[in-house]
């Protein structure tokens, strides 16, 4: 990407103290984002994908011990005080969960719980913010919003309610909305409404999105580029298109052989063996040698380090696929 | 696609029909619904005091001293000729008095130290929870006659003294009912839209606990009742000539032998209040559990 990145981060490691002792959840992540661009985090439960998100708002424990910078508008999101954070939080950054059965206080009507984040931040009235709110929720496609905004929460089906949320994060027009898995909790048909209104938002607002999720599927629909994600590591990114075209690392390439393909007759999904390492301290080796058909005794000594096998497509694999073919 | 295990929604119905099956399901407990009149009435004879009372608490009548239940004297006269029945409704007044407002002010002062407690958890909560074990460590009669003595009998006494001994039941309610709904989403999520500490407190978890407080509320109000007669009865709540049914049993104790009615009627009155708001509280806790499926 060759605009100036909206925000930009480097060497994210996230460590928690547990009472098994330490566990390296996130180790020297980077990445960039562009304005108005979909950037995709995949990888399988457990990988650091939720944890990296969470790191960026704040919201992780203080058993967690957050080192690197995230620098947004020219300040690092890191080292914040808590009362920018909370200036920053909602206003210029939003978050969706992937609980939206539970994510909404079940005691507020949903134009209450809208207009409260307008109030806040934009010092709206209280008619002022009733109003906006009626004008989200048509944004987020619900309709007849004059009467869904006197509701509650209860009184809404799970799509309605992530797409309320949505309503919710986009209240004070954020330059980056973070959407840890939105479709995760909702069936197929719904996913596929909020993915478009996601895509919308995007195209309407200028919204950057960073959009989690272990489902490719639901990356290839809408990412322009997509980061791949193991056992807290960057492992792979490239532009959407290529990344499916061409996968490099065998993780990935493991990932895309699990998807089932219609129209193909497949007796098995490919899978990939073994679980992902739950590691103590940074792993002196690649995280992936445990799983990986192609391992050796570098893969089990050294770690990787990231390049490039082609323009803006990155890898950390001694034996990227493009080694192979050629 | 990945196959999504989609969670199975809580039974939770709609703002209006809730109030409509939870009125049905009260309406099923005929004790609770009981309960319910009878402690309604004696907040209506406590507010309309002036107007049922048929004579003055105070007024004197010598012609009918210990007098018999007549016409003129519906439950008779005590030792200084004054209507029993109305030192009774004015009794009730401040029986109710000292019983709602002690209610209140625990609630008032305890509810935020125990949400802030069960918050921020850590030292505060340390500081607090050992702070309430303390208090908890006197029985609540005995903490009340204390403070009751230290402060000096009045009706303002009474109540503050019995309102400071219910505090540490309020703070263990609203710290543990606080620990249980700061692990709820929308808290996180709250967090993200950028409030601070004291909105998420007061705005989000508070009126997620307030079927709790009210329960824990009118089982408060009979404690504060019963509290009140012991502390006037002992010589350290209302004092005569103002009439409460504590005040009233200790006028007639002395008579005991010869007029046991005087003592009688303030006891029925304090039997019936307490077990009227117990009874009623009771049953508002089973409607309220959303464990409870009749």
């Amino acid at each position: 990407m060759s605009a100036e990145p909206l925000l930009e981060v480097s060497d994210l490691s996230v460590r928690f103290d547990t009472d098994e002792g330490p566990l390296q959840a996130v180790d020297r992540v980077s990445f960039t984002l562009a304005p108005r661009e979909v950037l995709g985090i995949v990888g399988e439960s457990g990988c650091g994908k939720s944890v990296t998100c969470m790191s960026l708002v704040r919201l992780l424990p203080e058993t967690a011990a957050v080192s690197g910078s995230a620098v947004f508008d020219g300040v690092d999101l890191l080292a914040l005080g808590p009362r920018r954070l909370r200036r920053v939080r909602g206003r210029e950054i939003s978050y969706i969960f992937q609980e939206p059965m539970t994510s909404l206080n079940p005691v507020f009507t949903v134009g209450d719980q809208i207009g409260e984040v307008v109030r806040r931040h934009l010092g709206l009235s209280r008619r002022a913010a009733r109003q906006r709110a009626v004008e989200l929720l048509q944004l987020v496609r619900i309709p007849a919003p004059e009467r869904r905004v006197d509701e509650y929460p209860h009184q809404l089906s799970g799509g309605m309610r992530q797409r309320v949320m949505i309503a919710m994060a986009l209240a004070c027009d954020p330059k980056v909305l973070i959407a840890d898995e939105p479709t995760t909790a909702l069936d197929v048909t719904i996913q596929a409404g909020i993915l478009d209104l996601m895509r919308e938002i995007r195209e309407r607002l200028g919204t950057a999105i960073v959009l989690v999720t272990h489902n490719l599927g639901v990356v290839a629909d809408i990412a322009d580029r997509v980061i791949v994600m193991y056992a807290g590591r960057k492992v792979e990114e490239a532009p959407a298109e290529e990344l499916f075209a061409a996968p490099q690392h065998p993780y990935t390439v493991g990932l895309l052989g699990a998807i089932p393909r219609p129209g193909e007759r497949q007796e098995r999904l490919e899978e990939i063996p073994g679980r992902v390492p739950a590691a103590a301290a940074p792993l002196e080796h690649c995280v992936f040698a445990d799983r990986c058909r192609y391992a050796d005794e570098t893969t089990r000594t050294q770690v990787p380090a990231l390049r490039a096998v082609r323009r803006d497509h990155l890898v950390a694999c001694f034996h990227p696929e493009a080694d192979r073919a050629a | 696609m990945s196959i999504v295990v989609q969670e199975i929604e809580a039974p939770r119905v709609a703002g209006r029909r809730r109030l409509r099956l939870l009125t049905k399901r009260f309406l099923r407990r005929p004790m609770a619904v009981g309960g319910l009149l009878v402690a309604l009435a004696f907040v209506i004879v406590a507010i309309f005091a002036p107007l049922l009372a048929p004579y003055s608490p105070g007024h004197t009548d010598f012609d009918a001293v210990l007098a018999h239940s007549s016409s003129k004297h519906l439950l008779g006269t005590d030792d200084l000729g004054r209507d029993v029945l109305s030192r009774l409704i004015w009794g009730t007044r401040a029986s109710m008095q000292v019983g709602v407002f002690a209610t209140l002010l625990a609630m008032v002062v305890a509810v935020p130290i125990g949400m802030i407690a069960g918050y921020y958890r850590g030292w505060v909560d340390q500081v607090i929870a050992r702070l309430t074990d303390v208090l908890l460590a006197f029985p609540f009669l005995i903490l009340a006659v204390g403070l009751a003595a230290i402060l000096g009998p009045s009706l303002l006494n009474a109540t503050l003294a019995l309102g400071i001994g219910s505090i540490p039941g309020f703070i263990r309610i609203a710290r543990g009912e606080t620990l249980a709904l700061r692990e709820e989403d929308y808290v996180p999520a709250a967090v993200l839209n950028g409030a601070n500490d004291a909105t998420i407190i007061f705005r989000h978890i508070l009126p997620n606990m307030t079927n709790t407080l009210i329960v824990q509320a009118t089982l408060t109000i009979p404690g504060a009742i019963l509290g009140e007669a012991i502390l006037s009865f002992l010589g350290v709540g209302v004092q005569p000539p103002t009439s409460s049914w504590g005040t009233m049993l200790q006028e007639a104790e002395p008579y005991l032998t010869q007029a046991q009615r005087l003592s009688v009627y303030p006891g029925v009155a304090i039997i019936l209040a307490v077990l009227a708001f117990n009874v009623f509280g009771d049953g508002l806790r089973d409607v309220l559990d959303p464990r409870t499926t009749r």
